[in-house]
């Protein structure tokens, strides 16, 4: 048996017919083939699948597709347009935090839900936003850096 | 050496590959699909160190759609990039994969 689902992916709508059990990172990666949203342990606790949904960042893997009808869903994908790299992933490469990259969709999306919330965050406000992000490479203060430079820099009306 | 002569020492470097990965765009092995590709999970041993007795293999290859089932006994070498021994010369550490699923068991 299929169902329907209708949402919106960075900007676009979309429409698919789905396993009902199918998770929502499945559908996005084999169905919509986005394969930025990664797959670590697939039970939410490493957070590479992390992407923003209705404006709170989420594990993907703990979501079913059809929980996700009519939802905004905004994945690594739609954070640059038309090619030009937003602040915050260039602010990622000048700090330098990354390495393998494979926590790196994840990382981006949280600090994304945390800079929409506010561009004033605490340290400790960062740390929490990305506290359900591993990354077993770069150790976290180059990225704890990036988020806090891209937060000043948007305070500064930087884009 | 004058240090107005050195190229990269002490200068920061750009990743290469830091866009790709920034963007989402960078293919892990993971993030492949071929035509007719197989899936392949891993049965790990639910004992850190045990023998194997035995593995009971019929009913899962009875399931459809399974291809293949390989244990120990279809790889009798040692895996893993470092060789660690113990003061008593046994191996330790990721060498000690060569032993998983045949003989005995030790992560």
């Amino acid at each position: 048996m299929k169902v329907s689902l209708n949402c919106r992916v960075n900007g676009e709508e979309v429409y698919g017919q789905i396993d009902p059990a199918s998770t929502l990172l499945g559908f996005l990666r084999h169905e919509l083939k986005l394969f930025g949203t990664k797959e670590g342990c697939g039970e939410g606790e490493c957070g590479a699948c992390t992407i923003i949904m209705n404006g709170r960042a989420v594990n993907s893997c703990l979501i079913l597709a059809v929980e996700a009808e009519n939802a905004e869903i905004t994945t690594v994908e739609g954070l640059s347009r038309g090619g030009e790299l937003s602040l915050l992933q260039r602010e990622f490469i000048k700090h330098d935090a990354l390495q393998c990259g494979f926590c790196t969709p994840g990382m981006l999306m949280s600090a994304r839900a945390l800079l929409d919330r506010t561009l004033d965050p605490t340290e400790t406000e960062i740390k929490e936003a990305i506290a359900s992000n591993l990354c077993r490479c770069t150790g976290y203060i180059p990225i704890l850096e990036a988020i806090a430079s891209t937060a000043k820099l948007e305070r500064e009306g930087g884009q | 050496m004058p240090e107005e002569c050195l190229q990269s020492i002490g200068k920061p470097s750009l990743r290469r590959e830091a866009r790709e990965k920034v963007t989402g765009q960078a293919r892990y092995v993971f993030d492949m699909e071929m035509p007719g590709m197989l899936y392949a999970k891993v049965l790990h041993s639910p004992y850190a160190r045990a023998e194997i007795v035995s593995i009971e293999l019929a009913e899962a290859k009875a399931l459809p759609g399974v291809k293949a089932i390989l244990t120990g006994e279809d790889l009798p070498y040692l895996l893993g990039l470092y060789m660690i021994f113990s003061a008593r010369g046994r191996s330790l550490s990721s060498s000690s994969r060569g032993d998983q699923g045949r003989g005995k068991n030790s992560y």
